[in-house]
């Protein structure tokens, strides 16, 4: 069974179609790469997923379950979406803890998370002291700590620096080898190339293209080369932001 | 509701600095009021009925107000930064998430409630006597109004918090709430007494026995902030199901 399998995922703002029909897979032991311009829906499809947004149809089920109907989503899923979702007032600890009582997962796991991200050092300050690259991580921990066995991330690169972003490629690379599935979302495609086994390519709020990364590159290719020269034979000008 | 989501919900509102600091401002405006209104009365009327009813108003007005503000916030910060997006991670399903909210903002608007009496018999007992005046602070003058309001800042925050499920928007929610209260209440209860009892704020002050003869008693009052209450919650609920977090 796959982690992930979305079918016909369509998500309407008014009048406007943010995702059109979305379907792809999610294995188990594989990173997935969901990639797309900058409004092309991939937040969208993230936060429907998770029924963050309520979907105007189509479905999306985590093993057999939507992510509404799963008995313990934190230990099933973790996931980050696109803001930390705590007061910039608290801590790290004291989010991770209110997190995590809310899930109610044992306060142990809180410790662990932030070891984990390597956040341990400042657990004990507030959130808005925070650099970018600290509260992504302080999202990952939250994503982390349920031990979740799929992972959907979007944008988790974003903010972290040099050091941070070999982190995440290591780690991402590990929890795939581990057995878990990991979706990841984002736009730096550079990065990504690194980890990724299969890729989903978001256009305009249609799938590009679902399936092996190897097979989108051909031979010599790069997945950036790959993906833009696929966006570009869909007749979009990767450099303009969708109306 | 479930308990471990109202724990959670309850180390949010002890770890917010804004809860704590509305509940401090609440408090020395009770006692601003309070001070206010004591200040112009004439010393021979000080220890009358009419007085310490009068005074008693003024300062639960500053508690319902605060109590309010307190609910609005509470609700559309989760929204302003994400963390809606957390709790419903966790629970899924958003009415028991809104039902835990409920019972924590009835809680804090308790001690809304509990905060506001205290200031108002400290301020009271240390008045009367400074100014040697003899005052039953134990009466039912000054209790039944006291007992009132805590239940109604108790349904004010759930009042407010359902506000601002429903509207999201801090400043917007923030704006209606307390110009129905503030603004449109007042001459409504003067020029239309019959529409002005019936809006939540005339609701709230029915149930702390405020001095108005166009208010309700203090059972029926309850029973209309109940009803606005919970009014309020279900179309945040109906919202947050229709629009997500």
């Amino acid at each position: 069974m796959n982690a992930i399998t979305v079918r016909g995922l369509t998500k309407d703002f008014g009048g406007f179609r943010a995702i059109d029909d979305v379907s792809f897979d999610v294995p188990f032991g594989a990173v997935t790469g969901f990639v797309g311009a900058n409004g092309s829906g991939k937040t969208t499809t993230v936060r429907t997923m998770l029924g963050l947004t309520p979907a105007t149809s189509g479905l999306a089920h985590f093993g057999s379950s939507s992510y509404g109907a799963l008995r313990d989503p934190r230990q099933t899923v973790g996931a980050v979406v696109d803001r930390i979702g705590a007061h910039p007032s608290h801590t790290a600890r004291q989010h991770l803890t209110m997190v995590a009582c809310a899930a109610q997962l044992p306060p142990e796991r809180v410790e662990a998370a932030l070891a984990e991200v390597g956040l341990a050092d400042v657990a004990d300050k507030r959130l808005r002291a925070f650099s970018m690259g600290m509260t992504q991580r302080c999202a990952l921990a939250a994503a982390l700590l349920g031990s979740p066995e799929t992972l959907v991330l979007d944008e988790p690169a974003n903010g972290l620096d040099p050091a941070g972003i070999r982190w995440l490629r290591t780690k991402t690379r590990t929890w795939a080898d581990d057995g878990k599935a990991v979706l990841i979302s984002t736009h730096q495609l550079a990065e990504l190339a690194a980890v990724v086994d299969h890729v989903v390519v978001l256009d305009r709020g249609r799938v590009a293209y679902a399936g092996r990364a190897d097979e989108l590159m051909g031979s010599g290719q790069t997945l950036e080369d790959a993906v833009f020269d696929l966006i570009a034979d869909q007749g979009f000008d990767a450099g303009q932001v969708p109306a | 509701m479930s308990t471990h989501l109202l724990r959670s919900e309850l180390l949010n509102l002890g770890a917010t600095a804004t809860a704590k600091v509305l509940l401090a401002a609440s408090m020395l405006m009770a006692a601003i009021s309070l001070l206010a209104n004591l200040a112009t009365v004439d010393s021979a009327e000080l220890g009358s009925t009419a007085t310490i009813e009068r005074v008693m108003h003024a300062s639960t007005v500053a508690t319902l107000t605060f109590a309010l503000i307190a609910g609005i916030v509470s609700s559309t910060t989760d929204y302003r930064f994400g963390r809606m997006d957390q709790l419903l991670l966790s629970e899924p399903r958003s009415s028991r998430v809104l039902a835990t909210k409920t019972v924590t903002g009835f809680m804090l608007g308790v001690v809304y409630g509990l905060a506001g009496g205290a200031v108002a018999l400290a301020v009271l007992a240390a008045y009367y006597r400074f100014s040697d005046v003899a005052v039953d602070l134990t009466s039912s003058v000054v209790l039944r109004p006291l007992a009132g309001s805590l239940l109604a800042c108790g349904l004010f925050v759930v009042f407010g918090i359902g506000l601002g499920t429903a509207v999201r928007n801090q400043p917007a929610a923030l704006g209606i709430g307390l110009a129905v209260l503030l603004v449109l209440q007042p001459p409504l209860l003067i020029g239309l007494p019959e529409l002005g009892r019936l809006l939540p704020g005339a609701a709230g002050l029915s149930m702390t026995l405020a001095p108005d003869e166009a208010l309700f008693g203090q059972l029926a009052g309850t029973v209309l902030l109940v009803g606005w209450a919970f009014a309020l919650i279900v179309i945040g609920d109906r919202r947050l199901r229709a629009l997500g977090a």
